[in-house]
């Protein structure tokens, strides 16, 4: 089945609600969840447009980022902590052989997402014994870049679903 | 249990000592963190009473504190000098409900003030007298001796003021990292981010966590119950000004300012004798917006199951990126978000 696509059903169910259902609702109380219901509704619309894209360059970036924290760790010695991200890693790949849903796309990004939150705190716990070292500042600055990409994409999901689209509740 | 009068009536006879009689229990609409039910009922055939009951929502609460230090609350502050509901009792009994819930009284009043949201000039004394009251309540709330009630055997206690910021962050790091959900490393950076940055405080008080318009019940211009304890603690009285939503807005008239957070805290400092500075305020809403990135957190992980109440998606997908933005854009990494874009996440469909 192509059409209705599954854009196209939602935009018909939010309009639905919005011109025959909210009418006819009486209670505040229900009225507050139509309205909260048309948000996520635009959102989910947004997330099957763009997420398995956005996820497909999260898991490409958090990969660059991972060998190159790997590659840092193990220069300062730490070689048994920098074999333990290749090995999350690999573990995190997803089962060869699947089309790659959202659902596998979003599980391999957590993965290697807490594999990063590790090595932060890991980091964090070496900042006053190395805070003046070039490597280390600079490993702390691709740990931030990624912070910041991974803000601004998420962003895409949600201010076109909620800003300015009236109370969220 | 779905709090049906049925359910309720043999609940009620038991805890009050009488037999109740429900004349209706109402929802109220405008809770996120956890369901509000409002209870008309009589005991024995007298007179007709109003009560409060609170329960987390089916799928849990968006937070991540547990229903009864709520209750704790509450019921502590019946020993403190500060207008709040009485609590009534705890039900917890498995054999009785599968949702812990709490009664208090229903304070006679609304948290809605009249013309408190038209813009004309003619209601700004209006706006600044209900801020005035608000802050003087607050004023009370921190002079509560917390040590001799009790406060401390159930919430956080900075080590001294210094470690006031701290020790809130503490908190929220290991309330975050115990969510076996989505890692978000953006909360670790601004975790240690913020510590670098805390600022010490000019005293330990006793802090209501929310508050401003929507948070308390007014009277004919008086706060008769302070409401929304549920995120209390003990730290920088600062805090309790870095969340106080449409109490604090600019009004100039003629180019004088009127109202803001300085008159504010200028009034504030009046009152107690306490001075706090902007950027100790402007602190706080970081801690605050980390606080609620755990919440949002914590109320995604909701989601989980099909009967979470539709506002938890909310919570968990547009309160939580915001909340992530905003102390991304305080450390300098994305651009910040326009101020009245916050305000949207206050709106409700019952607001005038």
């Amino acid at each position: 089945m192509i059409h209705p696509s599954a854009i196209e059903i939602i935009r018909n169910i939010e309009a639905t609600l919005v011109d025959i259902v909210e009418p006819a609702v009486q209670t505040t109380t229900a009225r507050s969840a139509l309205a909260t219901i048309g948000h996520l509704l635009r959102h989910v619309a947004l997330r099957i447009e763009d997420e398995g894209q956005l996820l497909t360059d999260d898991i490409a970036a958090l990969k660059l980022l991972l060998n190159d924290l790997a590659v840092y760790i193990a220069s300062t010695g730490d070689t048994a902590r920098a074999r333990e991200i290749g090995t999350a890693m690999s573990a995190a790949e997803p089962p060869a052989g699947r089309y790659p849903s959202i659902q596998i796309l979003a599980t391999q990004a957590a993965a290697l997402r807490a594999v990063m939150q590790d090595i932060l705190a890991y980091l964090q716990t070496q900042r006053d014994a190395r805070r003046g070292e070039a490597d280390y500042l600079a490993a702390r600055a691709a740990i931030r870049a990624y912070l910041t990409a991974d803000v601004l994409m998420e962003a895409r999901l949600i201010h076109p679903a909620f800003e300015d689209k009236g109370p969220r509740r | 249990m779905d709090f049906t009068l049925q359910e309720l009536e043999p609940i009620l006879s038991d805890n009050l000592n009488g037999r109740v009689r429900i004349e209706k229990v109402e929802g109220f609409p405008r809770g996120s963190s956890r369901e509000t039910r409002f209870v008309t009922y009589s005991v024995d055939g007298g007179e007709t009473r109003e009560m409060v009951l609170r329960s987390d929502f089916p799928a849990g609460s968006t937070d991540p504190n547990p229903l009864d230090l709520e209750y704790f609350i509450y019921d502590r502050l019946g020993q403190a000098d500060v207008p709040t509901a009485r609590t009534l009792f705890w039900e917890a009994d498995p054999a009785r409900t599968d949702r812990p819930f709490y009664a208090r009284e229903k304070i006679d009043g609304d948290w809605n003030i009249a013309h408190f949201s038209d813009p004309d000039p003619a209601y700004d004394s209006l706006r600044i007298a209900i801020a005035k009251e608000h802050i003087g309540a607050l004023a009370r709330v921190h002079a509560i001796d917390w040590r001799r009630i009790g406060f401390g055997e159930r919430l956080p206690v900075p080590r001294d003021e210094a470690d006031a910021a701290p020790c809130a962050l503490r908190h929220a790091r290991d309330q975050f990292l115990s969510l076996a959900t989505e890692p978000i490393p953006l909360l670790l950076e601004a975790v240690e981010w913020l510590t670098d940055k805390a600022p010490p405080a000019p005293r330990l008080c006793l802090c209501k966590g929310t508050n401003g318009y929507g948070e308390e019940v007014f009277r004919d211009g008086r706060i008769v119950a302070l409401s929304d304890w549920e995120e209390v603690t003990i730290g920088d009285p600062a805090a309790d000004f870095a969340f106080m939503q449409g109490f604090l807005g600019d009004i100039v008239r003629d180019g004088r300012k009127l109202w803001g957070l300085e008159p504010a805290l200028d009034h504030y400092a009046e009152l107690t004798g306490i001075r706090i500075v902007p950027e100790a305020v402007q602190y706080y809403q970081l801690i605050r917006a980390l606080r609620l990135a755990v919440m949002s957190h914590n109320s995604a992980t909701s989601l989980r199951r099909p009967d979470a109440h539709i506002r938890q998606g909310w919570t968990g997908t547009e309160v939580l990126h915001l909340s992530k933005h905003i102390l991304a854009s305080a450390m300098g990494l994305v651009p910040p978000i326009p101020g009245p874009r916050f305000a949207q996440l206050n709106t409700s469909v019952d607001m005038g």
